[in-house]
């Protein structure tokens, strides 16, 4: 049984037995960088923010709970992780546990010194933010012009080491014009570039402007981004990473069985969750409710408390309804943040899905540009 | 007999994996899965064992097998672990990395 399959078959009885077998835990919203787009910022000043954000060893008997609750994977997040004075305490001690851990970061942080106790005990992966392809727009973006030459040197220093390390950008208006070199730089690392394809309202307060896309500029760059990740890999089928066939229609068929239950089109509250910076077990870091007490309630307990709650939250009736809802990424996260409700369709989402089935029903298909259009 | 420093053994969603910690993630980045005689095995391994004599006794004293029998197991689930270089005494780990052919028993 290969990587894959292996991976499938314990995904499978993870959402038979409702366990919390994926897990994030958003260690600070503290970050080095101020991007208008940040979910996770509050507004709050970096002094309340660290007040109120747990301690190290409340983290670190989060994760014990969680291991013994059955978590496999688990991602450490922020803000930014490495910004935490006292990160390395908290790393080094989930890492030992018996995890597959993984890392977001935004890369600026990860010097020669980080790397020499990392080195020692790397994690199984790391996603490093692309904000842009010059410091300008590492300027305009994250507030922070230095950051690119210290994010592009934080990569060097992983990908020497030999970690798993993989590119990742969230486009807004102040960064579109990069896609094109933001993508050369990835394949100057022999690494893809991924991309976030929605933009959510902040998490904490959601009338900020985020400077996100409008939908038909979202839609162009999503098609353009399919485009490449055809390109890249033209042949490639899920079904081929699976060598017993039968396993992957299972797999398949029980994952669609999962998702599709309830309100929720993913596998938030079904075997996943989320601990943020203040410690409320919630669905995922987009949506900050129904959530739960992993300190309070055990985390356990927690996670039982959440996982029912999910359950509970309604579809909206409308969306449920629209003739566009096989097109359409419309979650209680998405639409809770958009509209104030789970149960209003959202004006950005269903504008997007109109954008993009045009977009893909158009019968020229070469790109032609997107800065060009969106200038 | 053992097996290596960074490696830990997880019974999840009712299976039995070894997962890489440590330095032994660059390796080794993936999951191994074991059937349950042979995370029996794994964890003797763990601690260490004099000869595959005591393996062949932990398992006949575990399941109704026959010693010949799991003596032939024995030695082809530790051929398999030497081979990955998951043994102490044996190949350099990462000589054949585990992507593609992870079940050991």
């Amino acid at each position: 049984m290969n990587w894959g399959q292996l991976s499938a078959q314990l995904t499978m009885n993870s959402y038979s037995l409702q366990l919390p077998f994926i897990g994030q835990m958003e260690l600070t919203t503290r970050c080095n960088f101020g991007c208008r787009m940040c979910y996770a910022c509050s507004g709050l000043s970096h002094r309340a923010l660290k007040e109120k954000e747990l301690s190290a060893r409340e983290w670190i008997h989060l994760a014990k709970e969680a291991f013994d609750a059955g978590t496999l994977f688990l991602l450490l997040t922020g803000g930014e992780v490495f910004y935490r004075e006292d990160f390395r305490e908290i790393y080094e001690e989930i890492a030992r546990m018996g995890f597959i851990v993984s890392l977001y970061s935004n890369g600026s942080l990860i010097t020669e010194k980080v790397m020499k106790w990392l080195n020692k005990i790397p994690p199984a992966q790391i996603d490093i933010s692309l904000y842009g392809a010059s410091a300008d727009t590492y300027k305009r973006v994250c507030g922070n012009a230095d950051g690119f030459y210290k994010t592009m040197g934080g990569i060097r220093l992983l990908k020497a080491a030999g970690i798993n390390v993989q590119i990742r950008t969230t486009v807004i208006k102040e960064n579109i014009a990069d896609i094109d070199s933001m993508i050369e730089i990835a394949e100057e690392f022999d690494l893809k570039l991924n991309i976030t394809d929605y933009i959510s309202p902040g998490r904490e307060s959601r009338k900020k402007d985020t400077g996100r896309l409008s939908p038909a500029e979202q839609a162009q760059l999503l098609k353009k981004m399919d485009a490449y990740y055809n390109r890249e890999e033209p042949e490639f089928k899920l079904e081929d990473l699976y060598q017993d066939k039968e396993l992957f229609n299972k797999a398949r068929e029980c994952f669609r069985a999962y998702e599709n239950g309830g309100a929720f089109p993913c596998n938030s509250g079904k075997n996943s969750f989320f601990v943020t910076w203040d410690g409320r077990m919630i669905p995922c870091p987009i949506l900050n409710t129904p959530g739960s007490y992993p300190l309070k309630q055990s985390f356990s307990g927690a996670w039982r408390d959440l996982a029912a709650k999910c359950s509970e939250v309604p579809t909206c009736r409308t969306c449920n309804k629209c003739a566009l809802k096989e097109n359409c990424n419309s979650c209680p996260g998405r639409l809770l943040n958009e509209t104030g409700s789970f149960n209003e369709p959202a004006l950005y989402l269903c504008e997007l899905t109109r954008e993009t089935i045009k977009l893909y029903n158009k019968k020229e298909d070469i790109y032609e540009g997107l800065c060009e259009a969106s200038n | 007999m053992k097996i290596k420093e960074g490696f830990l053994l997880r019974e999840i969603a009712g299976s039995f994996v070894v997962v890489p910690i440590g330095q032994r993630v660059i390796d080794f980045n993936g999951l191994m899965s074991l059937n349950e005689s042979g995370a029996l095995l794994w964890s003797r391994l763990e601690k260490g064992v004099e000869s595959i004599n005591e393996l062949v006794g932990l398992l006949c004293g575990n399941y109704l097998v026959e010693e010949e029998k799991a003596r032939e197991d024995i030695e082809a689930f530790i051929n398999k672990i030497t081979e990955r270089g998951l043994m102490e005494d044996g190949n350099e780990l990462g000589a054949i990395k585990c992507t593609a052919d992870n079940e050991l028993v």
